[in-house]
């Protein structure tokens, strides 16, 4: 279970994570959960608040589902742009339960690192993150 | 004249005998005892005719009438005689008048016969009419009855060759003939079949302006006979024409000629002329026969050619007439269906019902629809009465238009309307049911993670995870049945589409024990595909064959291809389908198997629907479930 290291090797400090998504009850869950990893977690429930966060903050990964108000929202997205525009090095998960085909290649050519079907495993989510904060 | 003079009697003696020879008259010679010692041509001709023998010479003529009996012994006994002996001859009852004169020293008799001219040799109109009814009575082809008509017209009036010519079009057209002699036949048969008399033309074409008997005595005296020469070099001399009128209208000319020089009479002439009403007559009535037969054949066939079933029953519910898609129907012959009751067929329908209609409009004279259906088949029927005339009695028409398709059609659409909006349905509560699954799954991971290694905690969470599992299976499975996709089919492999399957499916019949037989080389074919979703279709269907199947068996897939298609099948050795459950299999949610969505097969079934191809389970014949795919097989236009 703490097979994955949290403390970046280069700077010893823990690695930032940005949390994302209108269901609270799914950031809890997820807050903890990389928290119980050795994370430091920041989380938003909506775009204004995540791309506020963005702007003052310096993240090593963000993890954000794709819809984040009602029916068709595509938010997501935008924090995907928003993130490449301010800082290069930071990667992006995207998480949807309505994903479509043209969605999540949408998602790559803004410069996703990775586009996830919910429901996914924590466990695979966490694996997914390491390999991309080490590459 | 002195190498004649030498044998002056065998001179005279072989010109006598050509004399006689080509005598018309029959005439004949008998010894002292009675015995025929010479006869002429005419006479083995006549007597053949008179007694139905034919005259050998050294032999007695036999089965002579009485009277010719008489007239012999009258001349044996040494005196000259003559007696009028009536005989049919060809059919027709003739007076002749028989000379016998003794010879001189030998004893003997010779004898000659010729028509009577005292007493009347005509045959009666009404006999003449009465003879060419009775040939017309006959089945035989109108052709060939014209031709015997002819053949007794000319035996009758003594005519060596007869003529039938009839309207078509604007001329007249030889139809039949009838020759005495082959060689009349030879030297007029061909040339005739060109010939073409307007009216006023030749000698039938003047009998038809003239409305009368044209009667030339001699062709030779003729310069305006186009067939003259013809019928003169064929040894004719007189010709006749009389009309074929019937009801005022000249339908064809009757012509005879005979190779004597025939002298006008007009009592044959007003003979001709009766005889030529009377054959106009049956020729007409003989051709509206034909009409009505033809008519008759045309409607049968037109009838028969229906391919909705038509049958006319009679008022008691008996069955008149049926085409032929109404006899396939009943599964019967005509022969043993006409007169029978239609409830005979019953109690099932269509025939009880059929049979209700009939006495419904029977009974009230008015036409009725109604539907009919049976398990396999609907029907839209239209009954109307029709009402007796003549001598016919009332029937009742049945129409049955064939709905069975049509309904088939209707709710196939209805079905696909109703999965298009299910679809719909099911894929949105599928998305919606991802997000709190996600939550419950995190929720789930943070209790292990916060109590990991602590045993009572991870054996409350396992189940969770178990339970997690099967409701996103589900979810996964609502999504892929409710998808409305994107028809968007490409050419693509189908043996590479199997390997595929076969990959995933791998492991799980290892785990399973199960041993996978393939057998598909006959799929490498093309197909218009969409690749990934058909690799779905052989994962479920060889899933589901892996799940039936006992530890240790085996499941087969094989291939199978003829020129437009393909069939797969995937075999397993398992209990087989419940044979109830057959026609059900495919509905969505339909399983037996606990654990399972019962959306695998329905997944199926519209994958392979979107591919235009079938798909059908049963089970084999030693037991095991079949399911077999079949899917068109890519022809590209050139």
């Amino acid at each position: 279970m703490y097979a994955y290291r949290s403390i970046s090797p280069l700077t010893n400090v823990p690695e930032r994570i940005l949390i994302v998504d209108d269901e609270d009850l799914i950031v809890l869950a997820m807050r903890k959960y990389f928290q119980g990893l050795g994370y430091e977690v920041d989380s938003a429930f909506e775009l204004e608040e995540a791309q506020a966060l963005l702007a003052n903050y310096d993240y090593d990964l963000v993890i954000a589902d794709l819809r984040l108000t009602g029916i068709g929202g595509v938010e997501g997205l935008q924090i995907v742009a928003d993130v490449h525009q301010k800082c290069a090095h930071t990667r992006v998960i995207l998480l949807s339960a309505f994903g479509t085909p043209e969605i999540e290649r949408e998602s790559y050519n803004r410069g996703a690192d990775a586009f996830l079907h919910k429901p996914k495993a924590m466990m695979e989510i966490a694996k997914i993150a390491r390999t991309l904060l080490e590459a | 004249m002195a190498e004649h003079a030498s044998r002056p009697a065998l001179v005279h003696r072989a010109a006598f005998d050509a004399v006689v020879a080509v005598c018309p008259d029959p005439m004949w010679v008998v010894d002292a005892g009675g015995f025929l010692i010479a006869f002429n041509d005419a006479f083995e001709h006549w007597w053949r005719e008179v007694s139905g023998t034919v005259p050998i010479l050294g032999n007695a003529i036999e089965g002579r009438p009485p009277r010719v009996t008489e007239l012999q012994r009258r001349a044996l006994d040494g005196r000259s005689a003559m007696t009028d002996v009536r005989l049919i001859v060809s059919g027709i009852e003739r007076t002749y008048a028989i000379h016998a004169q003794p010879a001189a020293e030998a004893g003997g008799a010779a004898f000659a016969a010729r028509v009577s001219t005292r007493e009347a040799p005509y045959v009666s109109e009404t006999s003449i009419e009465l003879a060419l009814m009775h040939l017309f009575a006959s089945d035989e082809p109108l052709a060939e009855l014209a031709g015997r008509a002819l053949e007794f017209l000319c035996a009758t009036d003594g005519w060596d060759a007869g003529i039938l010519w009839q309207l078509a079009g604007s001329s007249l057209r030889a139809t039949a003939a009838w020759f005495g002699s082959d060689d009349t036949r030879d030297r007029l048969a061909e040339p005739m079949t060109d010939l073409r008399f307007p009216v006023g033309h030749g000698v039938p074409g003047r009998a038809w302006a003239t409305r009368e008997v044209v009667w030339i005595s001699d062709i030779l005296d003729e310069t305006t006979l186009a067939r003259g020469e013809l019928a003169a070099a064929a040894g004719l001399h007189s010709v006749v024409a009389a009309p074929l009128i019937d009801s005022d209208r000249v339908s064809g000319v009757i012509e005879f000629f005979t190779r004597k020089v025939r002298p006008i009479d007009d009592r044959a002439k007003k003979t001709l002329v009766h005889t030529g009403k009377a054959l106009a007559r049956l020729l007409d009535r003989r051709r509206l026969l034909e009409q009505i037969e033809r008519k008759g054949a045309e409607w049968m066939l037109t009838f028969d050619s229906i391919a909705l079933p038509i049958m006319l029953v009679t008022p008691d519910g008996r069955f008149a007439r049926l085409n032929s898609a109404a006899r396939a129907l009943t599964g019967a012959s005509y022969g043993e269906l006409v007169g029978r009751p239609v409830i005979d067929f019953g109690p099932g329908e269509p025939w009880k019902t059929l049979h209700d209609i009939v006495t419904a409009v029977a009974d009230s004279g008015i036409g009725c629809t109604a539907q009919i259906a049976t398990e396999s088949s609907s029907w839209d029927v239209t009954a109307s009465l029709l009402p007796a005339r003549g001598g016919d009695e009332e029937r009742v028409i049945i129409a049955m238009h064939e709905t069975t398709e049509m309904i088939r059609l209707q709710e196939s659409v209805r079905r696909g309307e109703q999965l298009a909006a299910l679809g719909e349905l099911v894929a949105g509560v599928a998305h919606e049911i991802r997000n709190p699954l996600f939550g419950l799954g995190a929720s789930v991971e943070l209790l292990e993670q916060q109590f990991a290694g602590n045993v009572t905690v991870s054996e409350m969470t396992e189940p969770m995870r178990t339970w997690l599992k099967r409701l996103q299976m589900l979810a996964d499975n609502l999504l892929e049945y409710g998808k409305t996709w994107t028809v968007d089919l490409t050419p693509g492999n189908l043996r590479d589409v199997l390997k595929l399957a076969l990959q995933t499916c791998g492991p799980r019949a290892h785990l399973a024990a199960v041993n996978i037989d393939r057998d598909f080389d006959a799929s490498d074919v093309t197909l218009l595909m969409d690749g990934l979703r058909l690799v779905l279709v052989f994962e479920n269907l060889i899933d589901n064959a892996l799940q039936h199947s006992p530890r240790g068996g085996a499941v087969r897939i094989e291939a199978s291809r003829d020129d437009s298609s393909i069939e797969i099948a995937v075999i397993d050795h398992g209990p087989g389908f419940v044979e109830a459950d057959l026609p059900r299999i495919f509905e969505p949610f339909f399983t037996r198997r606990r654990g399972g969505t019962g959306l695998g097969l329905s997944i199926v079934q519209r994958i392979i629907d979107e591919h235009g191809g079938t798909v059908t389970a049963m089970n084999g014949d030693s037991g095991g479930a079949i399911v077999r795919v079949r899917l068109p097989i890519y022809q590209p236009a050139d």
